[in-house]
């Protein structure tokens, strides 16, 4: 056994125990669907802006971009413009009042906050059933994430380490709830921003500076160092891009209902700060991938990019911490995903949709057996040929998740007029359209162009149909009132 | 214009700046104090 295994033997042991440890001390702190849910309500400022940022990044972060910035060169750095924002905005203009009246409202999920504001059980049973039908074969895609890691670095079979992964990550989200995702998430973004920072400096140094890289990138191929280029990051797809990002994370439940767990509405002003910080962080992969475009042309795969710089630019042991880190990536959106199904499956869809009368330990336990049971269903799919329909359903998931929700989500705030059928109708017209552009178009096309429409049609749709639930009437009178005294 | 003088400076940059403007303006203790009555109303 050589020495980079036994120090990768060592290192996901020290990883997995350091899950295992977190999953059972939030086991302990787990007695409520409250706690499972949104973690009691408790969790401080900065595990709420890395666990967003984490869950926001996943393996893309490091390979997907790295891959992107060796194809496309800077111009990929589109992208980012659209996340940062993407991921700020929403937390300034959504995050305390969201915080807020889910705290007066006791929701604890999305298709909760919505089908509680608009007064609708259809919304919250529709957005339920969209989170099963799009976040599932997210997490067989995930979990299938893990062993094209296993096999880019090591050319070994990976089976089981996607099994051992499978199991450790839903047994402690099962038990632990978000007390155990939130927690974990934070270490692991923690871990990641680690190697991030690294990563940049040696990029740079690596191919002579920053000038140097700049003219060997334009003599390669000048798009390489523009703003725009021809293929993919046009005018057009970077406009839809910028507004793919800005919008997506208000349209995503297992990121916006992060902002009901924080402890105080006050702690949003650091979350802010510590999301700019942790952002910026990790995009550096697109300078390692931009590196590499230099250093190694040619790499059949441009995903490989960043392992393949790992591996030629760093010790060993760095390259067993990028291999923990980029598992530790996949890790946080998988269990992000994952706690926020099963608690749909339990919380929504049981005791919600389907008036069981449970109590609150019924409706845990529920919650905790069907997390359970979709991870290990997600885990099983993902061992097995992946069919056709699920590519389409991976690539289409966020986007088509965001625009079944965007619409109906802003116009609770922002609009009083918002009405239940105009909410509706919006989720349901939205999602076909994206999902028939998606046909003819890229992602970023069909998923900007849906999210408008959906808002837009959220509020016309209002104006000609139903009138507005009277807690959305009560929520928006509750504002008139502390503006005016404003 | 560089592609990283506009991702670090206009965009992170830019972000930074406007967020700072608009919780220095809009997020005032005024406004907390009335959002943390309104969870318990």
């Amino acid at each position: 056994m050589d020495n980079m295994w036994v120090q990768l033997i060592i290192g996901l042991v020290l990883f997995f125990g350091l899950l295992i440890a977190i999953g059972y001390f939030a086991a302990k702190r787990t007695k409520s669907t409250k706690d499972f849910a949104v973690a009691g309500r408790s969790l401080p400022p900065i595990v709420v802006a890395i666990c967003m940022v984490s869950a926001y990044g996943s393996a893309s972060s490091y390979l997907g971009n790295g891959g992107l910035a060796y194809e496309y060169g800077w111009p990929m750095a589109w992208i980012w413009i659209g996340c940062v924002p993407g991921i700020v905005i929403p937390t300034l203009l959504f995050g305390p009042k969201m915080r807020m009246i889910s705290a007066r409202l006791n929701t604890l999920t999305i298709p909760d906050f919505l089908g509680e504001m608009y007064e609708s059980r259809f919304l919250r049973l529709f957005i339920a059933l969209g989170i099963l039908i799009f976040y599932i074969p997210m997490m067989i895609a995930q979990f299938k994430g893990v062993g094209v890691l296993f096999s880019a670095f090591f050319d070994m079979s990976f089976t089981w380490a996607t099994i051992i992964f499978g199991i450790v990550m839903i047994v402690y989200c099962a038990k632990g709830g978000l007390f155990a995702v939130a927690w974990t998430d934070a270490a692991q973004g923690f871990f990641m921003a680690l190697i991030m920072l690294a990563l940049v400096p040696v990029a740079i140094h690596s191919v002579g500076g920053w000038a140097e890289m700049n003219a060997k990138l334009m003599a390669i191929q000048p798009s390489l160092n523009a703003i725009f280029e021809p293929r993919l990051f046009t005018p057009l797809t970077a406009f839809f891009m910028v507004i793919y990002y800005w919008l997506w994370q208000i349209g995503q439940p297992y990121m916006s209902s992060r902002f009901f767990a924080l402890d105080d509405v006050r702690s949003f002003k650091k979350v802010v700060i510590y999301v700019i910080i942790f952002t910026t962080i990790i995009s550096g992969a697109m300078w390692a991938g931009c590196a590499g475009r230099i250093l190694f042309p040619g790499l059949a795969d441009a995903d490989a990019v960043v392992p393949t710089f790992i591996k030629a630019y760093f010790p060993t042991y760095f390259g067993v911490l990028a291999i923990i880190g980029i598992l530790a990536a996949i890790l946080t959106t998988v269990s992000s995903i994952l706690i926020t199904v099963g608690t749909t499956v339990g919380y929504d869809l049981v005791e919600k949709c389907f008036n069981k009368t449970l109590d609150d330990k019924q409706t845990l336990k529920i919650s905790q057996i069907s997390t359970f049971v979709i991870g290990g269903l997600a885990l099983i799919l993902s061992l097995l040929k992946t069919p056709a329909f699920l590519s389409i359903l991976v690539y289409a998931a966020l986007g088509g998740m965001a625009c079944m929700v965007v619409g109906p989500v802003v116009a609770s705030f922002y609009d009083k007029k918002a009405t239940k059928q105009g909410a509706a109708t919006a989720s349901i017209v939205s999602i076909s359209v994206f999902l028939i552009m998606l046909t003819q178009c890229n992602v970023w096309i069909a998923g900007g162009t849906g999210m408008i429409l959906s808002i837009v049609l959220t509020i016309l749709v209002s104006r000609l149909w139903g009138k507005p639930s009277q807690t959305l009437v009560g929520i928006h009178e509750y504002y008139k009132k502390f503006v005016k005294a404003m | 214009m560089h592609m990283v003088f506009l991702y670090y400076v206009i965009c992170i940059g830019g972000t930074l700046l406007l967020s700072l403007i608009y919780m220095h303006n809009i997020w005032t203790d005024d406004m907390f104090d009335h959002f943390k009555k309104g969870e318990i109303e």
